[in-house]
């Protein structure tokens, strides 16, 4: 799926900052961060510590206030909002905490869903894409399932395969476990594990270590900062956290 | 194309998931859209489709104007036949120019002698209309000449219906009046011009007129119609017939005096009655689609914005701007394309009722049908309706706050404050559009009661009226005219249950009658131009008393106003007013210019009586002369005529109509009846037009409010269920009921108010366009402006109280616990 040497994603002194009416909250304040290929990589903190902020706009569904961001060493942090569109169709795929499957698709169009918005792909590529990225996480069998007719564990895997079926150039995970239980989420986990062994590039926001773990590195987020672990622990036992 | 299968499957999808929804959007487009159709299909047929003519563009009539002092009010007037000469011999800008009149016959070759309304046309009518007969042929110009006039073309219906259709009648004799004539061919069944009330004429003849008859220039009773020269317009046509009108007022001042002429497109003339109503409908159906559109928009947002989380999810998965709002679009025009199809059953019903009203005004020759024409119509409004629903959604949701919408629960998102305003504009839109309507409405019940209330002049309750119609050849001489009817109306009189009975030439408010000039005694002789007009009656002793019309002064007609006895006559109040003022009329005498024989005398002075409409704004200068001195009136060249038994019973005027008929029959089995009514019948049928305007406007109007209180009511909901969590905040602090009841209802009226502000405005500046339409009522009567945005704030009001009673209700345990 990629060259390890080369950064995917490059981030230099990244701010974003919400303005609601006389406040100004500093999500996110001079963050750098770069990925390779290849890596996958696990971005924790605590709650409120700009570890979601980050992730969107590295999906695109936001844009910074301040900073660079290259992706596969294109500026995107300007871009209009339909090119916005198309990256992340053609580049990212999202795989989201409460799986954010649409209810009255079936699986199989949940899976199709992102490839409808490309141009000229044609049905018979369209539909192999689709089943093989079921048949990967183990749900080929459910295609005329609705996703309330599915486990928690099971609709996580057909966003899994969702975001598989675009062959992007990374997967975004926020929280992918966050609505599972202990089972469910460790053979999510499992299933990244084997994404990255194949050679995908993952991003995954996680509050809980043991999952940050199964990551190759582990980024530390606080205050809308990135810092090194030592610090991070010693952040939180100031704030008695 | 894929793409589009796969946003019309998930709009299905949606449809079937909230059926409720889908009812009402799907239901008040089909009330929208059909009622749209319906008023256009009749618009189509009425005023848009083209004449079946050739080249109908360039066929026109030509109508004298007449000097305005003698007939006021009266824009237009029949032609004389010597003026019609004049003007096709005259002129360079028509190809053709035909002139026709009505002629009635008695079929007297079929089992049941039988009315015939026909037209007698003279050469180049067909010509000039542009029309090739379906059998046989037309008349040839020699057939125009006197003695050779013994040839018909009959309708195809009238061949049809009476000789089932037999194609070698062509070249074979009917029998008419007792004399044979020649049947030349048969007309399309497209061809049924022109029409004489409700019936399309049955067949034609030619006009035949012998010299003298050409030479006529002071009777006016005949229509022209003319076909334009290739390149001639109309401006230039007019241009000529005032040239050649201002040569004829000089050559024939007597006559022609203030005469001009006019003229119009065919298509325009044939429709000038309906056009009015016709447009202000279809302006108050398109505000009624307006109305709905506002409603599924304000419906369609609702729902999209319980979809923001969907919609988001696509746009994270890569769906761009124009395919979210392709996606919505296709939903909402798929929604309005459902009920643009069930509109079409609701135009179909719509059309039936509106056609039944419309019958007497429309022309014979307007076919309305539910054409391709009128589907092309239903499907662009449908889907421009699905657009104009859509689009406000659409343009929402494509530019909603992606990141802001997955971050929030599944079953649960937040309507931004912008939305929630365009909701309220959309009530704002309908509630203004619905009170404009309501005032058109409640103009034209004002106006209709107004109708109501005019007295007639008579009293219409239980008499029975029908006709005799006495073909032109049916008698010889006036006094066998005359005893048929004296013989007939002694024995209508004799019947039981008959109080009175007389007859009458022209019954009113059905459209007939004549006008003619007078000179009266002892006033300066002026030329037939500028002598005053009146109405002219002929009417038998008993016609008064059978119509309940008052004698005011002098005495009615009797046994002495017959042939060998001084001329008399007698006249309306306001026609002694106008020519005497201030005196006795009785005993005063003048003379009819077109029997200048006769010096008549004013025997006594009636009520005045509405003659063409109850809306008749001119005054009822009549005088009426005694049908018994029809003999010494009439010139040698007597042509019979029809004329209306008028029967006042003490039983139900209908139980006596086969009295009545047997009695016509008693003394000649020939005569055919026809038009048998009620004198309530022609009351109610002179007010069908106004009670047309008044339901279909009416119910328009509260198909509007049904609408704008489903807008208010929905908003108000939605509104609600999103405030719950701080109504409950509300409750737990103290508020009472009260309290929330009062603040959901302020929340729910303030876009009413400010609707009805609007509304008022838009209404008094569209006041005008009603203003034809409505009789003694001002287009900005306050009465009407005040009970309507009372009643439409009322109606807003109770849409309001639901949702409140249901916001006085939250529990503020659970509310704060979903929060």
């Amino acid at each position: 799926m990629s060259d390890a040497s080369q950064p995917l994603i490059q981030i230099t002194d990244m701010t974003k900052v919400f303005y609601t009416d006389e406040i100004e909250t500093h999500a996110l304040s001079g963050v750098h961060l770069s990925v390779n290929k290849g890596e996958y990589v696990a971005m924790s903190g605590p709650s409120g510590c700009g570890k979601s902020t980050l992730l969107s706009i590295i999906g695109l569904l936001d844009t910074p206030t301040g900073g660079r961001y290259f992706l596969n060493n294109k500026a995107v942090e300007n871009l209009d909002f339909a090119e916005r569109a198309r990256i992340r169709n053609q580049e990212i795929g999202f795989i989201f905490q409460s799986f954010n499957l649409i209810g009255d698709l079936t699986v199989y169009e949940n899976v199709e869903l992102p490839l409808t918005y490309r141009q000229r792909m044609p049905s018979a590529e369209r539909k192999g894409r689709v089943m093989e990225a079921l048949e990967r996480v183990g749900m080929a069998h459910r295609v005329r399932h609705y996703p309330s007719q599915l486990s928690g564990g099971q609709q996580q895997r057909v966003a899994v395969a969702r975001a598989l079926g675009g062959k992007p150039s990374i997967l975004l995970a926020d929280e992918p476990t966050g609505n599972l239980d202990s089972r469910n989420g460790e053979a999510v986990m499992e299933l990244l594990a084997d994404l990255h062994r194949e050679g995908a590039t993952i991003c995954m926001v996680t509050h809980d270590p043991r999952f940050a773990k199964h990551a190759q590195r582990e980024v530390h987020l606080f205050d809308g900062k990135v810092v090194a672990e030592e610090e991070l622990k010693k952040l939180l036992a100031d704030v008695g956290a | 194309m894929n793409h589009l299968l796969q946003d019309l499957r998930f709009a299905l999808r949606q449809l079937l998931k909230s059926l409720g929804f889908s009812a009402v959007a799907v239901l008040t487009l089909a009330l929208g859209i059909g009622a749209n159709t319906a008023i256009f299909s009749v618009v189509n047929g009425a005023l848009l489709r083209p004449l079946p003519f050739k080249d109908p563009d360039q066929i026109v009539r030509v109508w004298h104007t007449p000097p305005a002092k003698s007939f006021p009010g009266i824009p237009t007037f029949s032609v004389s036949a010597a003026n019609y000469f004049d003007w096709q011999r005259d002129n360079h800008v028509f190809e053709r120019m035909a002139i026709y009149n009505y002629r009635g016959f008695t079929l007297t070759s079929t089992a049941q002698p039988l009315q015939v309304d026909a037209s007698a046309v003279s050469s180049g009518f067909f010509e000039t209309l542009g029309v090739a007969p379906l059998l046989g042929r037309v008349f040839s110009p020699e057939e125009d000449r006197p003695g050779h006039t013994n040839v018909v073309v009959l309708s195809h219906r009238f061949w049809q219906e009476h000789f089932g259709a037999d194609p070698n009648l062509v070249g074979h004799n009917i029998t008419m009046d007792g004399t044979n004539f020649l049947v030349a061919g048969v007309m399309p069944g497209s061809f049924r011009f022109p029409d004489y009330g409700p019936m399309p004429v049955q067949m034609w003849t030619p006009m035949g007129w012998t010299d003298k008859e050409r030479a006529v220039r002071g009777e006016h009773h005949s229509v022209v119609i003319a076909r334009l020269k290739p390149g001639v317009d109309l401006k230039q046509a007019q241009a000529e017939m005032n040239t050649i009108s201002s040569r004829l007022e000089q050559l024939y001042p007597a006559d022609d005096k203030g005469w001009g002429a006019l003229v119009v497109p065919l298509h325009q003339d044939m429709v000038t009655d309906v056009r009015p109503a016709l447009l202000v409908l279809l302006g108050a159906v398109a505000f009624v689609l307006l109305i709905a559109c506002a409603n599924v928009a304000n419906l369609v947002l609702a729902r999209t914005f319980a979809r923001q989380k969907e919609i988001a999810i696509r746009t994270a998965l890569g769906a761009s701007s124009p395919r979210v709002f392709r996606q919505v679009l296709t939903e909402s025009v798929f929604l309005a394309v459902i009920g643009g199809s069930l509109g079409l059953i609701v135009a179909a019903f719509g059309q039936r009722f509106i056609l039944s009203f419309l019958a007497n005004q429309l022309p014979d020759s307007v076919m309305v049908h539910l054409d391709l024409q009128v589907l092309a119509f239903t499907a662009c409004i449908s889907v421009l309706t699905g657009i104009f629903a859509g689009v406000l959604p659409a343009i929402r949701l494509a530019h909603s706050d992606v990141n802001q919408a997955l971050k929030q629960g599944l079953g649960r998102t937040d309507e931004s404050s912008a939305s929630h305003g365009t909701r309220r504009i959309l009530v704002v839109v309908e509630v203004a559009l619905s009170l404009v309507l309501l005032v058109g409405a409640g103009l034209m019940i004002r106006s209709f009661q107004q109708l109501q209330r005019v007295a007639p002049g008579f009293e219409s309750h239980g008499v029975l009226t029908m006709t005799a119609a006495i073909a032109r050849a049916k008698f010889a001489q006036p006094t066998e005219e005359v005893n048929f009817f004296e013989q007939t109306l002694r024995r209508v009189r004799a019947l039981p249950g008959v109080e009175a009975a007389g007859v009458i030439d022209d019954i009113p408010l059905d459209n007939g009658g004549s006008h003619q000039p007078i000179s009266i005694e002892g006033q300066p002789e002026v030329a037939m131009a500028d002598q005053p007009e009146v109405d002219v009656r002929l009417i038998s002793a008993g016609y008064l008393r059978s119509m309940h019309i008052p004698l005011l002064r002098g005495r009615d007609f009797g046994d002495q106003d017959v042939s060998d006895r001084p001329a008399s006559i007698l006249i309306s109040e306001s026609m002694a007013r106008r020519f005497w003022p201030g005196e006795d009329p009785i005993g005063k005498r003048l003379t009819l210019t077109f029997s200048p024989k006769q010096v008549r005398e004013v025997v006594g002075v009636v009520g005045d009586v509405k003659l063409d409409s109850l809306d008749q704004e001119r005054p009822s200068t009549t005088l009426y002369v005694p049908f018994d001195q029809l003999a010494s009136t009439e010139e040698s060249n007597f042509s019979s005529f029809p004329m209306t038994l008028v029967v006042r019973t003490a039983t139900t005027p209908a139980s006596m109509v086969s009295a009545v008929t047997n009695a016509i029959h008693e003394v000649d089995g020939t005569v055919p009846v026809r038009d048998v009514l009620t004198m309530d019948d022609v009351l109610t049928k002179s007010l069908s037009q106004s009670r047309f305007n008044t339901l279909l406007l009416g119910v328009f109007a509260g198909l509007a409010l049904l609408l704008a209180a489903i807008g208010i009511y929905s908003v108000l909901s939605y509104s609600v269920r999103q405030r719950v969590p701080e109504i409950g905040i509300r409750l737990a602090l103290g508020a009472r009921m009260t309290d929330v009841l009062r603040m959901v209802v302020i929340e729910g009226m303030k876009p009413t108010l400010l609707g009805v502000a609007i509304g008022v405005a838009a209404a008094f500046a569209m006041g005008r366009l009603v203003a034809s339409l409505i009789f003694q009522v001002k287009p900005t009567d306050p009465v009407t402006f005040l009970v309507v945005a009372a009643l439409l704030a009322l109606i807003a009001l109770l849409a309001c109280i639901i949702p409140a009673y249901r916001a006085s209700k939250v529990d503020p345990v659970i509310a704060l616990r979903n929060e």
